[in-house]
């Protein structure tokens, strides 16, 4: 393991940026935050299902 | 399947709570389940299948949000530091496993308190240490993180809470970023979760009836916190939760004294 981390480097890059642009999302992630809500549908079905 | 609108409240704000201090979750949302009169084959299974879920949920997000990056091919320190902690997660799970079967119990009320007043310290020095930082005087060290592993470990393994704060805290000692600190413990708290479940269904086997009445709401609360926690973390500056994490430890560690004198 690196001496120094790496870790985190793209937040506090990200944090350097003013807020208007930290809390606008890409259209891909608002694709994916769509998928996770699919999921989650067919999760509770399935709960339906078996519970 | 019924939802209970309190439970998905609940789970919501814990869930929420965990994601973005990274700890809190099973320490508080479980003694306040069992206060409202669930019992724990009720309320342990139902937690663990949720936080699996949520924390995979979590994890995606996080990544997605640039809270923090995780790479698998090359494994990236990350995604390193994440695997540890859940190894040693993992193995306390195991620990605590054979420490029942040899019917082996350390005295509650003294590893409550121990575990009590260490995060209330981990708390503490937490707060020293941005003053330190402020003075230039604190260091990093990735070695530490082992040893924090270990500890958290050792006080999952012994049957108490203080996996979260123990973890976090001490990869915030360790030099890790704020926001990719809490973000690494939803991804090892999922894993040490699966694992969990795993434990579960073996007793299952052996005849113990879990009841899953609590899963579909807390996995409700629970998905909801995972989708908008990681965008909090992201939107809102480091600076709010380099005070937020550490004054949370404090909180959940004086709930947890509280807790120790009043039942």
């Amino acid at each position: 393991m690196s001496i120094s981390w790496e870790v985190g480097k793209e937040a506090q890059e990200l944090d350097k940026k003013p807020i208007k642009e930290r809390i606008r999302v890409e259209g891909s992630s608002l694709k994916r935050v769509g998928y996770a809500l699919i999921i989650y549908s067919l999760t509770m079905v399935l709960f339906y299902i078996f519970l | 399947m019924e939802l209970f609108l309190l439970i998905i409240i609940f789970a919501f704000i814990f869930e929420s709570m965990d994601s973005m201090a990274g700890m809190g979750f099973g320490t508080a949302l479980s003694p306040l389940l069992l206060l409202l009169g669930y019992t724990p084959l009720q309320v342990v299974p139902s937690i663990l299948i949720s936080e699996a879920i949520t924390g995979v949920i979590d994890t995606f997000f996080d990544h997605e949000f640039n809270n923090v990056r995780y790479s698998f091919r090359p494994l990236n320190d990350a995604t390193k530091i994440g695997l540890i902690i859940a190894f040693f997660g993992c193995l306390a799970i195991f620990a605590s496993i054979l420490l029942s079967y040899f019917a082996i119990n350390f005295p509650d009320i003294v590893i409550k308190t121990y575990v009590s007043v260490l995060v209330i310290f981990m708390g503490l020095s937490g707060f020293i240490r941005i003053k330190l930082r402020k003075m230039e005087f604190s260091k990093t060290n990735p070695k530490f993180l082992i040893a924090f592993s270990a500890l958290a470990g050792f006080n999952k393994g012994i049957g108490s809470g203080g996996y979260g704060p123990v973890i976090t805290m001490g990869q915030i000692f360790s030099g890790v970023y704020e926001k990719s600190a809490t973000a690494i413990v939803s991804f090892s708290e999922s894993i040490v979760s699966f694992v969990g479940i795993l434990t579960f269904f073996l007793i299952s086997f052996g005849g113990v009836q879990v009841d899953l009445v609590l899963l579909p709401s807390l996995f409700t609360g629970g998905f909801l916190a995972a989708l908008s926690a990681p965008y909090l973390v992201r939107v809102l500056p480091n600076k709010i939760w380099k005070y937020f994490i550490p004054s949370y430890a404090i909180g959940i560690g004086i709930f947890s004294i509280i807790k120790i004198i009043a039942f």
